[in-house]
């Protein structure tokens, strides 16, 4: 067969997601798609954390992998972070890999909540080091499609949860 | 504690690589890290591009291809795991591969090997089985991508990058 499959341009899979019923798991993968393009946006804290209280923060989010994956990076000014975060499907399952700046790889799983408007990741599992604590949560609210909230939640050692929130304007 | 830990500007997570001895798999993270950049090669005939960037802070070296023409763009992650180099594919057939590196004696080549993958399933063409980085020069490196399809079959393709940034 002449046309490379190597990386796998396999455009029959995606025929098959069309053809049959979305899983409840599948629609909220779809629903975090439309989120895909970049945005901006301040961040408040609770308890508020001075170091990046009212910073400016600038999140991407891109469908990668023919539609597989979702890759999700936020950037402040003027700071150091770089954490990417992987959304994809694990059979009836919606799984975010939330690669950290701690140097740990949380895992969550994903749910639409009853209106419809949000996506809530709930902690699953961690591979890595939590000395310095964990990414513990993550909830995504779509406002309408030029707006959107991130609530993130970082749980420091002994349990001491760190709220960050993220309303977010699309820029691109 | 005042210092923020969300969003983990964390400098003396740091200073441990530096205050130890390194691990083999630390090592081989850190000769992969030196391949930051973007890469262009050719395969089947058509141009290819890699790109591999550190994030999170120094602790995941991120790997992107496409090519010309192709709606091809796998992603893989590399992380330390413990005592272990990982790898991890967001494959564009659907599954996410997970496989462990090791180094080659003379430390020219690290091979990952497939150990598992998340949603893995039978309608599938198959997974990402194995994927060899062979570090030529600074400027100059392979990669070699194998798939095992689901037949029993492996396809593969090597990728002969130059440097372009």
């Amino acid at each position: 067969m002449n046309y490379p499959r190597f990386m796998l341009p396999v455009v029959f899979m995606s025929l098959c997601a069309v053809s049959f019923a979305q899983t409840d798991a599948q629609k909220s993968f779809d629903k975090l798609k439309t989120l895909a393009g970049s945005w901006e946006g301040r961040v408040t804290t609770v308890p508020p954390q001075p170091d990046i209280e009212g910073k400016l923060m600038t999140t991407s989010l891109r469908v990668t992998s023919m539609g597989n994956a979702i890759v999700h990076e936020m950037t402040g000014a003027g700071r150091p972070d770089d954490p990417i975060t992987m959304l994809y499907l694990d059979g009836d399952r919606l799984l975010l890999t939330h690669y950290c700046d701690a140097g740990n790889r949380p895992r969550m799983t994903g749910k639409t909540s009853p209106d419809g408007k949000s996506v809530e990741f709930e902690f699953l599992d961690v591979a890595g080091s939590t000395q310095y604590g964990h990414m513990h949560h993550a909830v995504f609210t779509a406002v309408d499609a030029n707006h959107h909230i991130e609530d993130w939640t970082y749980m420091e050692p002994g349990d001491k949860p760190v709220h960050a929130h993220f309303d977010l304007q699309r820029t691109k | 504690m005042k210092s923020l830990r969300f969003m983990l500007s964390l400098v003396l997570l740091s200073l441990p690589t530096l205050a130890f001895a390194q691990t083999d798999a630390q090592k081989s993270f850190e000769k992969l890290k030196t391949l930051a950049g973007t890469w262009e090669g050719t395969f089947d005939g058509k141009t290819m591009r890699v790109s591999l960037r550190v994030t999170s802070m120094g602790n995941t070296l991120m790997h992107e291809m496409a090519g010309d023409g192709r709606p091809d763009d796998p992603i893989s992650m590399f992380t330390i795991d413990g005592d272990h180099l990982l790898l991890t594919h967001y494959c564009d057939a659907g599954n996410q591969p997970h496989m462990v590196g090791t180094v080659s004696p003379d430390g020219k080549t690290i091979t990952f090997n497939f150990v598992n993958a998340s949603n893995l399933v039978s309608s599938q063409m198959g997974h990402m089985q194995r994927a060899t980085f062979n570090f030529i020069d600074d400027d100059h490196h392979t990669e070699k991508w194998e798939f095992a399809m689901s037949n029993g079959k492996e396809m593969g393709g090597l990728l002969d990058l130059k440097r372009t940034k």
